[in-house]
């Protein structure tokens, strides 16, 4: 019984992250249509922020807003610096290259990393108050996972609101149903992507330290890690805008949990492919989506 | 104007070639006997990028370090090469097997290169070995210590691992456990070569002395959360629990077992508790932990202090990590097979077999018929107030074999 309320328990925890680095993804791929590779290394490279910022400073919420602000302005800066010069620039016979410019910056940002952090890991005191809670058996669960189940709940609400009541919520949302329309009526299309980078930083901001203070480490490799899952996450649910990654993290988190519980940890990616595979070949707009893709 | 077009283009490509070939003439005459002064060049290889760039500039630290030695004291000691200095170039794998491969190809077709030392990765010098091999072109393995490099290239004898093998590490470790009384110990290993190999060799061990693992389970080196394989591990109630890992993964191992309440004495056979990066991350929960290492900090002998001296001199550190100690004894190990009479590297392979240097600082160094290290040393400790307390000396004797010694010998 304790092993299942484990797996229960692992499956919550490592799909709400996984939504968390998935709604991020979502948001630049249904803004966009670009698939930002770089959004994983962004939000790494901005947990090592909040790791400095909250040293230096000696304040956890210093940390927690340094790392949202720091992953917002990767992403917004390589869109305007890097993305949006070379969308204008692209020619025929280019389609299908357009992560390639994205590839480039999750290099540099992860080689700085590397440079700053050359152990390619470091402690990360929790940036999250509370203490830990006996959940069942012997199992007390860490303080930050209670702020991870708060943050899954609330997030998702909060990036739906930003996108429904603000201007700048319904510019994205515009910008991303038809572009060329939003162009022509007057919609400053460039700044609406860098907002919507800016949006998808600060999530993956918030879900870096997150991540980081859960398990006590930052690692260099995270960004890439970060990238992959939120990725086989938005694609099982559906590419939509927050339901979409919410319950597809979620699908990911229970697929690999009771895997490793109940087979072999060994079959877990292969678990997790073979459905991703099979999602694409027969659901392709993913089998949480159903058919209100637009839906927020 | 329209044959300028079409010259342009074949002109830059004419000098690009020119610019090659000279760069090329340069680098071989270099390598050799270029101004009169000889050079052994030795092709350095590591993760020099990438997340595990530490490994790789420890690696380069011991290898400058030996080079600075040798050079300072006029060069190689004798044979035919002797006076040649020491020098480098560096092949970065980035722990990619794929990479190591395509830099072997490189390095045997460069003959200025005499022998390749370095990888900090088991599955990189797999890769790389048969290659080597094949082309009886010296490797030695600087800091990766399967058995399965040796194994990989055993016809030709070319290849050579510095440091103890696997079976060293994991026999070590297990015969402590079984010495303490442990009878239902459980297994959490990362899988690849390391991981399943040395968990392998850890359950083969056991099993001779007919002792079962009560749960084996496994992770990747990408994983951070080892809860579900922790409770599955609980429920088999163990009554140890050993972890091949990585310093930052056996911490975080450490962690989510003290959460789920699987409080048992931890053992570490893969030789990477003792740092400060695990001791930093585990923080109190390192206490009792036991492992094993090659250098054992406290080792007095003349050659012992000289090293440990010249590489707080040389970096600022004072305890020599393992890729930098086992790359200094790779370097050495080369420059003695020169002195003992190699010209190049088409003899070196057949000195490389002969030397036997009395003790680099480390120990012993010679090798055996299969290029494994005979006398490979390992020192089991535990950890007690924060510091590793050494207890039991190990000493590899063949392939599969080990010793005990005291630990201060």
């Amino acid at each position: 019984m304790e092993l299942f309320l484990t797996v229960c328990v692992t499956s919550v925890t490592l799909g709400l992250l996984y939504s968390l680095f998935a709604l991020g993804l979502s948001l630049v791929l249904r803004t966009s249509g670009q698939l930002n590779l770089a959004h994983g290394d962004s939000l790494m490279l901005a947990t090592y922020v909040g790791l400095g910022t909250s040293s230096l400073s000696g304040s956890r919420a210093v940390g927690i807003v340094s790392a949202m602000a720091a992953a917002a302005a990767v992403g917004a800066i390589a869109h305007l610096a890097v993305y949006s010069p070379v969308a204008s620039r692209r020619r025929a016979g280019m389609a299908g290259l357009g992560f390639l410019p994205a590839l480039g910056v999750a290099l540099i940002v992860r080689n700085v990393a590397v440079r700053a952090d050359p152990d390619g890991s470091s402690p990360f005191p929790s940036l999250f108050p509370g203490g830990r809670v006996n959940l069942f058996g012997d199992y007390r669960f860490p303080p930050t996972g209670w702020w991870l189940l708060a943050a899954g709940v609330v997030v998702p609400v909060a990036v739906a609101l930003v996108l429904r009541r603000t201007t700048v919520g319904r510019r994205i949302r515009a910008v991303a149903d038809e572009p060329v329309l939003a162009r022509l009526n007057g919609l400053p299309v460039t700044r609406t992507l860098a907002a919507a980078y800016a949006l998808a930083g600060v999530v993956g901001g918030l879900a870096g330290v997150l991540f980081a203070s859960f398990f006590g480490q930052v690692f260099v490799t995270l960004g890439w890690q970060a990238t992959l899952k939120g990725f086989v996450a938005a694609v099982l649910g559906g590419l939509g805008w927050v339901r979409g990654a919410l319950l597809g993290g979620l699908a990911l988190g229970v697929v690999e949990s009771f895997v490793s519980g109940y087979l072999s940890t060994r079959f877990r990616d292969v678990a997790t492919f073979a459905l991703l595979i099979g999602v694409l070949l027969l659901v392709p707009r993913g089998v949480l989506a159903g058919g209100r893709l637009r839906s927020v | 104007m329209k044959r300028w077009r079409l010259a342009a283009p074949a002109l830059v490509l004419a000098l690009a070639l020119v610019a090659g070939a000279c760069g090329n003439d340069k680098k071989d005459t270099a390598a050799s006997t270029g101004g009169g002064a000889k050079t052994v060049t030795i092709a350095l290889g590591g993760p020099f990028s990438g997340a595990d760039k530490a490994t790789g500039d420890n690696i380069r630290a011991g290898a400058e370090l030996a080079a600075a030695e040798i050079n300072d004291a006029g060069g190689i000691a004798g044979g035919p090469m002797q006076g040649a200095r020491i020098a480098f170039e560096e092949f970065d794998d980035a722990d990619t097997p794929a990479n190591g491969a395509a830099n072997m190809r490189t390095i045997i077709d460069d003959k200025a290169l005499v022998a390749f030392v370095g990888s900090g990765l088991s599955d990189v010098s797999t890769a790389m070995a048969p290659l080597a091999s094949r082309e009886a072109f010296p490797f030695l393995s600087a800091y990766a210590s399967s058995e399965k490099i040796l194994e990989a290239a055993k016809d030709a004898k070319s290849v050579f691992v510095v440091p103890p093998t696997f079976p060293a590490y994991a026999f070590s470790v297990t015969d402590e456990l079984l010495k303490a009384g442990h009878t239902k110990p459980a297994i959490l290993h990362a899988t690849g070569t390391y991981g399943d190999g040395i968990a392998g060799l850890v359950v083969d061990r056991l099993k001779e002395k007919s002792v079962t693992p009560v749960a084996n389970e496994s992770f990747t080196f990408a994983d951070t959360d080892f809860r579900v394989q922790l409770a599955k591990i609980k429920d088999a109630t163990p009554d140890s629990l050993v972890v091949v890992g990585l310093a930052t993964i056996d911490a975080l191992v450490l962690t989510q077992a003290d959460e789920l309440g699987l409080r048992v004495p931890f053992f570490d056979p893969g030789g990477i508790t003792n740092n400060d990066t695990f001791i930093n991350a585990a923080g109190a929960l390192a206490e009792g932990v036991v492992g094993n290492t090659p250098t054992r900090d406290g080792r007095n002998t003349p050659a012992a202090t000289s090293l440990r001296d010249r590489y707080k001199a040389a970096t600022g550190q004072s305890v020599i990590p393992d890729p930098a100690v086992f790359a200094y004894e790779g370097v050495r190990a080369v420059a003695a097979a020169f002195a003992a009479g190699a010209s190049g590297r088409g003899d070196l392979v057949e000195y490389l077999h002969q030397i036997s240097i009395e003790d680099t600082g480390v120990g012993p160094l010679k090798f055996g018929e299969d290029g494994s290290r005979i006398g490979g040393r390992l020192y089991v400790f535990r950890i007690t107030g924060g510091k590793p307390v050494f207890f039991q000396g190990y000493e590899q004797t063949g392939p599969k074999a080990v010793r005990e010694i005291p630990v201060d010998d």
